[in-house]
């Protein structure tokens, strides 16, 4: 977990930065997930869990 | 005052994540540590991250807002904002090399059992009573808490379908990336 000694200036410039970029990446992901069929989506998520799962087995 | 380039960069990284986030409901975290900590310092990059995070999860929810039920998440985000100061204060103390492996395995069995069980068609997936958001919930909360696992706090509403819709489900997993403890992977 991240101290109070991390949280820098910088930091708040980058996510300032980062605002707007992912505003439109967070519209584009909800277009996607509306355009997606559900048996799909699910099928994405559970690879992505699966992959998380075996990075997590082997470089805890 | 960062290079600009970084900027750039880590922006770009945050979008490609937040685009993740959005569209899959988690992942965030996943994305960001692992495409941050090549421009930057890693505590840096989970402070990025936490802050960042909060911003995209609400926006995300703002625009998922009416697929959110409360009545349906309430228990799930109780659980949760009990299992984190447990977590957190509780389990310092336990190898977390090792919680994360068992996780891991859990991870890996309940996607290959889910991904073989929504071959069968939408109605034979995995469902689990609604009283399961309570434990499922401070599990992930405790987790949380204790390794900032934000995936793993994720997952449980993404592969179980307490609701009747799945598109639900995503939005109450979108919901609860708000708690407390920031998503870091």
């Amino acid at each position: 977990m991240a101290g109070q000694g991390d949280y820098s200036k910088g930091l708040f410039v980058i996510v300032a930065a980062a605002i707007i970029p992912a505003a439109i990446a967070i519209w584009l992901g909800k277009r996607t997930l509306d355009r997606l069929p559900q048996s799909l989506l699910r099928k994405i998520v559970f690879i992505f869990v699966l992959l998380m799962g075996i990075k997590y087995l082997i470089w805890p | 005052m960062p290079d600009p380039t970084l900027i750039c960069i880590a922006a770009l990284i945050l979008a490609i994540a937040a685009f993740v986030q959005s569209a899959t409901g988690f992942g965030m975290a996943l994305v960001c540590m692992a495409g941050l900590p090549l421009i930057m310092q890693v505590p840096e990059a989970v402070a990025l991250v936490a802050v960042f995070n909060l911003l995209v999860t609400a926006n995300v929810m703002w625009l998922n807002r009416s697929g959110f039920s409360w009545p349906k998440a309430w228990p799930l985000a109780l659980a949760m904002v009990i299992g984190i100061p447990l977590g957190y204060f509780g389990f310092k103390s336990i190898d977390a090399t090792l919680i994360i492996r068992i996780l891991g395995g859990l991870l890996v069995t309940i996607s290959l059992t889910d991904l073989r069980l929504s071959e069968r068609g939408p109605e034979k997936a995995l469902q689990l009573p609604r009283w399961a958001a309570f434990p499922i919930g401070l599990g992930g909360g405790i987790l949380g808490g204790a390794f900032n696992i934000g995936g793993l706090r994720s997952w449980p509403m993404s592969i179980i379908r307490i609701g009747r819709k799945p598109k639900l489900s995503l939005c109450c997993n979108r919901a609860f990336s708000l708690e407390v403890s920031p998503e870091i992977y």
